[in-house]
Order: C-alpha cells, then structure tokens, then sequence
C-alpha cells in the first residue's frame, strides 16, 4: 500500500481503535505504519489532532433551560395524545355541548363586543366541555416554557403577540368574531392554561386594572388586559392557584 | 414510557444531540429547536421503538433527517458531486496549535464545511457512535461515511490553518527613527 493510500485510509481511523469497521483495508494501513516510522508519526499527530477537536466539541454545553423544555415538551405532547384516545362519542358530545351552552355563557352573541366576564366564561367553559388535554404544538412549547418560568404577577410580566401564536401553531379558536389562542402549561405542578385574544374597540376591558377572577364548578379564570391583547388565565385548580400567579 | 426512563434517555443524549445539531443549524436558537423537536418526536412516535438500544441511533437519525427536511424547505441542498473534492495532502496541524484556539473558532471552523462532510465528522467527533451507527443515521453505505469523513477532514484541516494563520502575529520590520 502506497504512503498516500494509507494517509486517506487512516485519517478516518479512531485513536482508541474502538468501532473499526470491519475492513481489512484499516488492517493493512495500520500494519504499513508499524512499518513506516514517517507514516506512524504523522499517524499519531493526526489523532492528538483529533483528540483536541473532540475536547472543544464536548466543552460546548447546551442552553441551560434545554433539559427542562425537552421534558415540559415531551409531558405536554403525551398528555395531548391520551386526549385523543377518548372515545369518538365522548368527543362528539363535548362539541355538542359547548355549541348548546356557549351562547348561554357568553351572554354575547356574533362578533360584537366582548367583556372580561364573557371571555372568562369562554375559557372556563371551554376548559370544562371540550379540552382535548394539554396540547401543544412544537413551537408553542417554548412560549409554554417561558410562562412556566415568568416572573410573577403574569399579569404584567406577560406580553404575547397574536401574530406570533398564530404563526408558532397554538391552538386556535374562532369565538367572538375573533381569533382566540391557547397555550397550556405546567408550573409548580399544576396545569395553568392561557386564552390570548387581540383586543379592539368593542372588547370592553379595563386596561391596567386588577384582573377580573371568575370561579365555576371548582375551576377559576382571571382576566386582564394589557395594550392590544386580552389574557384569560384559566385552572381546574381554583382560585387560590391562580392568585399565587396574579 | 415512563417519566423516569424519558428523562433518563434525555439526559443520556441531550448534550450530545444539541452539539450535533449545532454544527449542523450553525446557530444555538436552531440547534435547540432541533434538538427539542427530536425529543418531541420520540416522545409522539419513538416511544414505541422496541429495541431500547437503538435509541441513540434513532434520535440521530430523527435530528439528522429534520434538519435536512428544513433545509430543503428553505432549497438549500446541494449535490455532493457539487462540492469540492478537498485536498489530497491536508496541511499538517500540529495539535498544541489548534488547542490554543478558542472553542468557537474551532467551531466556526467545522460550520464551514458543507453538511455533507460536517454530518459525519461531526459524529465521529462525538465518539459515541460506531462507523456502523454514523452510515444508518445518515443513510449511507459506510463506504460513504469513510469517504465522506476523510474528505470532511481535509475541509476541517484547512479549515482550522487558515484560522491559526490569521491569529498569528504578523511582525512589521522595525524602523530606525533619524
């Protein structure tokens, strides 16, 4: 085997020998270094070279937040799919349901104005009759993360962008007239879930004020605005969860 | 799959992925993406693999195979016959040289390279994955890979002179004052 054959075969062998492939070629470029003292040189600067790469390479270290979006990420994705192993029937009287019971609750019909007890209502009732758990679509999750770990009152440390949760994949809604978003997530170990709605001239919401709580059924919603957008903070928790956030 | 094996299996491969998909995405907000939507797929599909020790392989080979598909999306494939074919007879390094550069530099260095040739070396760098498992995650006969990989490090040696060339200090002859 020529000098410059071997360089080519040995410049992809490892420098602990370990996972040769199974090729003879590796054998007999390795038997010509022991031969070659000019070869078994360049051999062993080769792999004090690549030793040095692979050290830079493992001294790269992730994000410190990786680990805990992978797993938020992961809860959520797992949740949503035994949602969906409900039966078909369970699903269909959800939607019978929430169709039968939103004009009730919502007091508002068609795509006019919209108050903060409207909107709370929609979130509990939405919560209440036809969640599917705790979906996520792989662009919402780290806006999911980012509000398990917002600084509290959410109230005022919050601040999303419609366009943003359209383009990330949140779930949708058309209530109001109106698209509505939802974002869930886990923090402390309970389930919080986040309606985003943009606000307009006819959402009659107090900008600024303290945020409206509602409570049904052992589940409570808080709702506040804040420039164009409208939040409604939802949990099967009651109450005194959300207030830990607000 | 239970929490505890989930988090076992991210916490064996997490920081491994997130390298591989640095070198590849060439920007840390991308190689996170890449490396949480690997776990978010396992954990939708990869769950049901039977063989547990395929594991790391499939979790490769998902990231590896992500990263190509937005590449496509965005059209910026090029063909392997494309690329140069990189030099026969690499410059020499000599190794206290290259761990003087800063970590980045180095980085920088691999990012260059096409993806075609920064896959496998990047792989082979990480150590963990056999000559076997580098050719099914990329889906090429390991012939490929030892082809591929000895091209890659020709690129990465060049690559990584001309970044020591240009950190070297350049002395100007000195000049006598009248």
């Amino acid at each position: 085997m020529k000098h410059q054959e071997a360089k080519l075969i040995l410049r992809t062998h490892r420098a602990d020998g370990r996972y040769r492939p199974d090729d003879p070629l590796f054998a007999d470029a390795l038997a010509g270094a022991d031969k070659d003292p000019v070869l078994a040189e360049w051999l062993a600067r080769e792999h004090a070279v690549d030793a040095v790469v692979a050290h830079k390479l493992d001294g790269i270290q992730p994000p410190a937040d990786l680990r805990q979006s992978i797993l938020v990420g992961a809860r959520a994705s797992r949740l949503r799919r035994r949602g969906w192993r409900r039966p078909l029937w369970l699903a269909a009287a959800a939607a019978l349901v929430i169709a039968a019971t939103l004009p009730a609750v919502i007091r508002l019909r068609g795509p006019a104005a919209v108050d903060s007890t409207a909107f709370g209502e929609f979130s509990l009732a939405h919560l209440a009759t036809a969640h599917e758990g705790h979906a996520g679509a792989p662009g919402a999750l780290a806006i999911a993360t980012a509000l398990a770990t917002a600084p509290r009152p959410l109230s005022t440390s919050v601040s999303l962008d419609v366009d943003q949760l359209r383009t990330v994949g949140c779930q949708r809604f058309d209530v109001f007239g109106r698209e509505v978003f939802e974002i869930c997530f886990e923090r402390e170990g309970t389930w919080y879930h986040l309606y985003v709605m943009r606000g307009d001239a006819r959402t009659r919401l107090a900008r600024g004020t303290a945020p409206l709580v509602l409570e049904h059924d052992g589940a409570a919603a808080a709702v506040w605005a804040s420039a164009d957008t409208v939040y409604s903070l939802v949990t099967r928790s009651g109450a005194s969860a959300l207030r830990t956030l607000l | 799959m239970p929490d505890d094996v989930f988090t076992g299996l991210v916490d064996a491969h997490y920081a491994s992925l997130y390298r591989f998909a640095l070198s590849l995405a060439r920007s840390a907000a991308d190689a996170a993406d890449l490396t949480q939507q690997t776990f978010f797929i396992w954990a939708t599909k990869g769950a049901s693999l039977r063989d547990a020790q395929k594991a790391k392989t499939w979790l490769f080979t998902t990231l590896y195979r992500e990263f190509i598909r937005t590449r496509r999306r965005e059209g910026r494939v090029s063909s392997i016959e494309d690329l140069p074919p990189g030099d026969q007879d690499p410059p020499d390094l000599n190794a206290e040289d290259v761990a003087r550069l800063d970590t980045q530099v180095v980085m920088d260095a691999l990012q260059e390279i096409d993806p075609a040739f920064r896959a496998p070396l990047t792989l082979f760098y990480l150590k963990d994955l056999s000559y076997q498992e580098i050719a099914e995650i990329l889906d090429v006969p390991i012939g490929t890979v030892m082809s591929r990989l000895s091209r890659g490090k020709a690129h990465l040696r060049a690559a990584l002179e001309r970044r020591m060339q240009g950190a070297r200090v350049i002395e100007f002859p000195r000049t006598h004052a009248r």
